[in-house]
């Protein structure tokens, strides 16, 4: 499902004329099927208010949402079938189990939206092990009694059992140990192209937008300040650093290089394979 | 949604009744409680009046923020005054089949709704003039006295205040759980009762969780940083009667004191 937002604003206090405090303001953005895109911003500058429009638990006071065949305006009704197409894994998504088994868990969604029977026993079976959750050892025990990185994960298998299109992600991995971390990070990968997504990614972790992400818009203040591939938008260091952000590992180190002047390319972001090739090149010149 | 709910909605102002000590406020407001039952008739009404307009006149609260305190008190005045005008037997004014309506029942509707009116402004003005914090202070200092007799005034006043400070931030925590579970295609709004209560679990037990979870921590660190109960813990702001307080309380305590004996010899 492609993704497109016209002009759309909406303000916390709606009552307050004076205030120009926004919690977007003018969003404006065209994601194709498939694409995974990245949305970087600090602390307070929208992001969260945003993915919240994608799938209408915040209606846009102005402008318009278009997902797949839906348009979402603030008179929007009928909600319920476009939150089947699009899933939301909230920041901690842990936060939200409440059932005694994990089976019971994962099926609240699709109950929700009408699935009985076999339909439900078979998108539960099935966002279970795109998960890595293993169906017939661990549906009948209770999600409380997991690891944290285990309890993330079913988690997110009671958002993708409700299958849904579009995936948003709010720093899915926010207090993982950084093996639980990478592991995650490579498994919503292959859930991406699996179940063909599109995915919307929000992170602090430049690091993490960089590895899984297509294009990136940088929020600052509700408004879109930056957006662009990947490859492009990290290159701009300094913009980045003055809106409180980072810039990946390698281009950090990459600049570093530079400023000791021995390193005169462009500051790519890139893999850290790359970057260490990249530097013994530099290294292997230097011993010439 | 769910924010629009306060508690305790303190105003700030740099009022003469912000000052008052919190011990004098909660008094005098218990004496004016017990005062206004012991009035029954109009002038004495229209002097209340008076003071609760001097009050409010003095504590700089705008006069809209107490009327819109009493909007959500009014279905039980409405109800207090209708249970008091039918059940109420004496001379008979009016009668329509099972429904009958005495003088006495008039009159005593009449009263019981004027003094609701004035208990609800009053206690409001308490709760606008005083923060939470202070009022938690002036109920801890008002029951020391009563530690003779075992009863736990320190912890009593801290657990009201550790109540009040996590209000906001499970209100907050119920926000985020909703919307998370709405998402899931979860609905809290359509169906019956029975219905709606059903779909307040998926909020409640995660709450419950959180809940017990931060408790949990805040002891922890309290106890880290070395809190043992009353025992030996001083007082960053130490409660003092002034002048005015004492004034204030003399005047007040007089006055019930006077109604209570009018009360008796009558």
């Amino acid at each position: 499902m492609a993704v497109i937002l016209e002009n759309v604003y909406y303000k916390y206090d709606v009552d307050d004329n004076t205030s120009e405090e926004y919690g977007i303001f003018n969003i404006s953005m065209k994601v194709e099927q498939g694409t995974t895109v990245g949305i970087i911003g600090k602390t307070g500058s929208g992001k969260s208010t945003l993915m919240q429009h994608l799938n209408a638990l915040y209606l846009p006071q102005k402008g318009k949402l278009i997902v797949g065949d839906f348009v979402i305006d603030k008179k929007s009704k009928d909600l319920k079938n476009l939150r089947k197409k699009v899933g939301m894994v909230f920041q901690y998504p842990e936060d939200q189990l409440f059932e005694e088994t994990i089976y019971n868990d994962l099926a609240f969604g699709p109950k929700n939206l009408g699935l009985s029977g076999d339909e439900l026993n078979s998108a539960i079976k099935g966002a279970m092990e795109d998960m890595e959750l293993d169906f017939e050892a661990m549906k009948d025990r209770s999600p409380y009694e997991l690891s944290g990185g285990q309890k993330r994960k079913v988690a997110i298998a009671s958002v993708l059992a409700m299958n849904p299109e579009i995936l948003v992600l709010d720093e899915p991995t926010a207090g993982l140990d950084p093996k639980s971390k990478n592991d995650l990070l490579n498994l919503l990968i292959s859930i991406k192209n699996k179940r063909n997504l599109t995915v919307f990614f929000v992170s602090h972790n430049m690091d993490d937008v960089f590895w899984l992400t297509e294009y990136v818009y940088v929020m600052c203040d509700g408004r879109i300040v930056l957006e662009g591939e990947v490859n492009e938008v990290f290159k701009e260091n300094q913009t980045l650093k003055d809106l409180d952000l980072g810039v990946p590992f390698s281009v950090e180190v990459l600049e570093h290089l530079k400023n000791r002047g021995i390193y005169e390319g462009p500051l790519h972001p890139m893999r850290l394979e790359s970057l260490a090739a990249l530097i013994a090149d530099i290294l292997r010149g230097k011993n010439d | 949604m769910i924010k629009d709910i306060t508690i305790g909605q303190y105003i700030y102002k740099d009022s003469f009744v912000h000052k008052l000590d919190p011990r004098t406020k909660i008094l005098i407001s218990m004496f004016f409680m017990f005062g206004i039952f012991l009035i029954n008739n109009i002038t004495e009404y229209v002097y209340v009046l008076l003071l609760t307009a001097m009050t409010i006149y003095m504590s700089q609260i705008p006069l809209m923020k107490i009327i819109k305190g009493l909007k959500p008190i009014l279905p039980l005045m409405i109800l207090t005054v209708i249970m008091n005008a039918f059940f109420t037997s004496g001379t008979t004014l009016f009668s329509w089949a099972f429904i009958r309506i005495t003088r006495e029942g008039l009159y005593l509707a009449g009263f019981m709704g004027i003094r609701i009116f004035f208990l609800i402004i009053f206690t409001s003005l308490l709760t606008l003039t005083t923060s939470p914090i202070t009022l938690t202070n002036g109920i801890e200092g008002l029951l020391t006295p009563l530690k003779k007799f075992k009863v736990p005034a320190h912890e009593i006043a801290m657990m009201m205040s550790i109540a009040l400070r996590f209000i906001p931030t499970l209100i907050d925590e119920t926000d985020k759980i909703m919307k998370a579970q709405k998402a899931r295609g979860a609905d809290f709004e359509s169906g019956n009762i029975i219905k709606k209560t059903k779909s307040l679990v998926p909020i409640l037990i995660p709450l419950f969780i959180s809940a017990f979870t931060r408790a949990d921590e805040l002891a922890m660190a309290m106890e880290a940083r070395g809190y043992r109960g009353d025992e030996g813990r001083t007082k960053f702001k130490e409660l003092k009667y002034r002048l005015a307080d004492k004034v204030i309380l003399f005047l007040f305590a007089v006055l019930l004191v006077f109604l209570i004996i009018r009360k008796i010899a009558l």
